[in-house]
């Protein structure tokens, strides 16, 4: 078989759509192949001088897995020479499938594959959108053992002592915040490739869980294999240690604050004799390290600016290239305390410990990160309605 | 950027047709593809996108003759105007040679067009354009609906709102008529390969 490699790159560089348009205006014949980590099987473009004939994503033939391709928007593609014997399958143009798929990803007829996606929760007294946070398909090396847990079970209970970690295998499940003397307040949910626990789960055994997590529908999870996670972490840098440990206390502040905002209990922080290190929609890219002092990320919405993080001596500031928190530069701004001591990072020794992670703590990583994301777009969310005292209680449980 | 067919031995370069939905810019396209007929290869695709269709087809400009030996072929297109098609929006822009924008002449799409051309500017400068230096034409479109009795704003005002900075050539025309459909596109042609033939050091010498 005649089968040459000839071009391979990332989809962040070169969608589909001018995939098509450049093997359309060469006149290419041979095979795409297109791997997303979201997804075990690759998908195929079969294309004869230039025209695609057929394609394949699993069980899907033809047009329709070509269209549904628009949808891998991350990923990475291999086109390789081979001579082509297929049936001529796809008649449409060229442009007009391109056109239309690309129509298709824009009015959410063509499920985009990628870390988040919403899902519409129906409430008793009304709908609200939870983030779905999924992540690659998880290394099954790292799973040591498999549980299923039946729709409304609980998995984790927020304030108890614990230090699992899971791969969510299958299904869907919830966090929630747990509020005395009220029905919790359901936060994220999280699908397939996500994990449970967080990082600080690595490294007390006595590690107190910061909410609670309910299965919705039945789901299937893998126990990670912490002692190797944990061994892991113990060799990383204590720089990029304190990084992953400051995320986290980003994660637990932004949460406590979607409580503390859905109860109109926020204590608002007066930044009026405090300094602007980093200007929200900034390109400023500098990182550093808070060697003393307080500084506040705090993020200005249409209703008003609120402070979604304090962070204090020892916690990194700035924008971290591999991690995209949804914070500072783009997303909020910096505000330092008078006192307040700073030190640059050195930022390419982080990079480097981040893409020598093994897949399993970079995907925990990168999920994290997505978490980090997606929470604060939620604290938000409930900060611009108002903190109203409506019930968003989803009604399935409970 | 145009792109260099070494194998067919063809210039590709991209002719975009922008506006406030609902302006013309696919009346103007079908009218190209009908009365061009000769010129045009391939059938015209069109999308429906919501409130504008999106077309594209391919031109053969042949009274621009060939350069340096290659022929030219225009990809001719319509962009969805509407925020929610940024894919559409992102593949049709990238890369493109040439601008016309269509200006509906209706006094109630005023403001539309204005924001429509400053969305323009905003979604070049994602691709590292300046709507300055890119070869572009307006065309105050619908001028026949003002035997309609349909209010119209008068030239010098829509000058005056889109072209003061610009100072781009401009026609008026009637899409549904045909009427400034050839001049704007070819006014828009030979801009954009005198821009071609620059950018590629192939002026010539005098």
């Amino acid at each position: 078989m005649n089968n040459k490699l000839v071009l391979s790159g990332n989809l962040a560089f070169l969608n589909l759509g001018e995939l098509i348009q450049l093997f359309g205006s060469s006149g290419s014949t041979g095979v795409l192949r297109i791997i997303s980590k979201y997804i075990e099987t690759p998908g195929m473009v079969y294309f004869s001088e230039g025209n695609p004939l057929d394609a394949s994503t699993g069980e899907t033939k033809g047009l329709d897995a070509l269209y549904s391709l628009f949808g891998w928007s991350e990923g990475e593609f291999e086109f390789s020479e081979e001579s082509i014997k297929k049936k001529d399958v796809i008649k449409k143009s060229r442009m007009e499938i391109i056109l239309d798929g690309l129509r298709m990803v824009d009015d959410g007829e063509i499920e985009k594959l990628g870390n988040i996606s919403y899902e519409k929760t129906k409430g008793p007294s009304g709908d609200r959108t939870l983030p779905v946070i999924k992540g690659p398909m998880p290394d099954y090396m790292c799973v040591v053992d498999e549980e299923e847990f039946h729709d409304g079970s609980v998995i984790v209970t927020q304030g108890s002592h614990g230090s699992w970690i899971w791969v969510v295998l299958d299904g869907v499940v919830e966090i929630r915040k747990e509020m005395p003397g009220k029905d919790p307040l359901p936060i994220i949910r999280i699908g397939s490739g996500s994990f449970i626990g967080n990082i600080t789960a690595l490294l007390y055994s006595g590690n107190l869980r910061s909410a609670t997590v309910v299965a919705i529908g039945d789901v299937h999870l893998g126990v990670i294999d912490s002692q190797m996670l944990s061994s892991e972490y113990t060799c990383l840098s204590s720089e990029f240690k304190n990084v992953l440990l400051s995320l986290d206390k980003r994660l637990r502040q932004v949460t406590e604050k979607a409580v503390e905002v859905y109860n109109n209990i926020e204590k608002p922080i007066d930044l009026k004799d405090k300094e602007q290190l980093i200007k929200q929609d900034s390109s400023d890219n500098s990182v550093y390290r808070i060697k003393q002092g307080q500084a506040y990320v705090v993020r200005k919405t249409k209703k008003g600016s609120i402070v979604l993080s304090e962070l204090e001596k020892g916690d990194f500031i700035g924008h971290l290239p591999f991690a995209n928190i949804g914070h500072e530069p783009n997303s909020a701004s910096i505000y330092i305390s008078e006192d307040t001591e700073v030190e640059p990072v050195d930022l390419d020794e982080l990079q480097n410990q981040y893409f020598s992670l093994t897949a399993t703590l970079k995907d925990m990583t990168d999920n994290f990160v997505t978490f980090l994301s997606a929470t604060t777009t939620i604290t938000c969310d409930l900060y611009n309605k108002g903190g109203k005292k409506e019930a968003i209680n989803e009604g399935t449980t409970n | 950027m145009a792109i260099f067919n070494l194998k067919k031995r063809e210039i590709e370069c991209k002719v975009v047709f922008y506006g406030p939905g609902r302006c013309g810019k696919t009346t103007n396209l079908e009218y190209v593809y009908k009365s061009h007929k000769k010129q045009v290869e391939g059938e015209m695709v069109s999308i429906n996108t919501e409130g504008d269709r999106t077309l594209f087809f391919d031109y053969l400009p042949m009274e621009l003759g060939k350069i340096k030996g290659c022929d030219v072929r225009v990809q001719l297109f319509t962009v969805p105007g509407q925020v929610q098609y940024s894919s559409t929006r992102k593949l049709v822009l990238r890369g493109v040679d040439g601008l016309v924008f269509v200006a509906d002449s209706m006094k109630v799409r005023r403001e539309k067009n204005m924001l429509s051309l400053k969305d323009l500017q905003k979604n070049l400068k994602e691709y590292g354009l300046s709507v300055f230096k890119v070869p572009l034409v307006l065309q105050y479109n619908k001028r026949d609906l003002a035997e309609e009795g349909i209010p119209l704003m008068p030239i010098e005002q829509m000058e005056k709102d889109l072209n003061r900075q610009l100072k781009v050539p401009s026609f008026s025309g009637s899409a549904v008529t045909g009427e400034g459909v050839g001049d704007t596109l070819q006014s828009c042609l030979k801009l954009t390969l005198q821009n071609l033939q620059k950018q590629l050091g192939w002026a010539e010498k005098k």
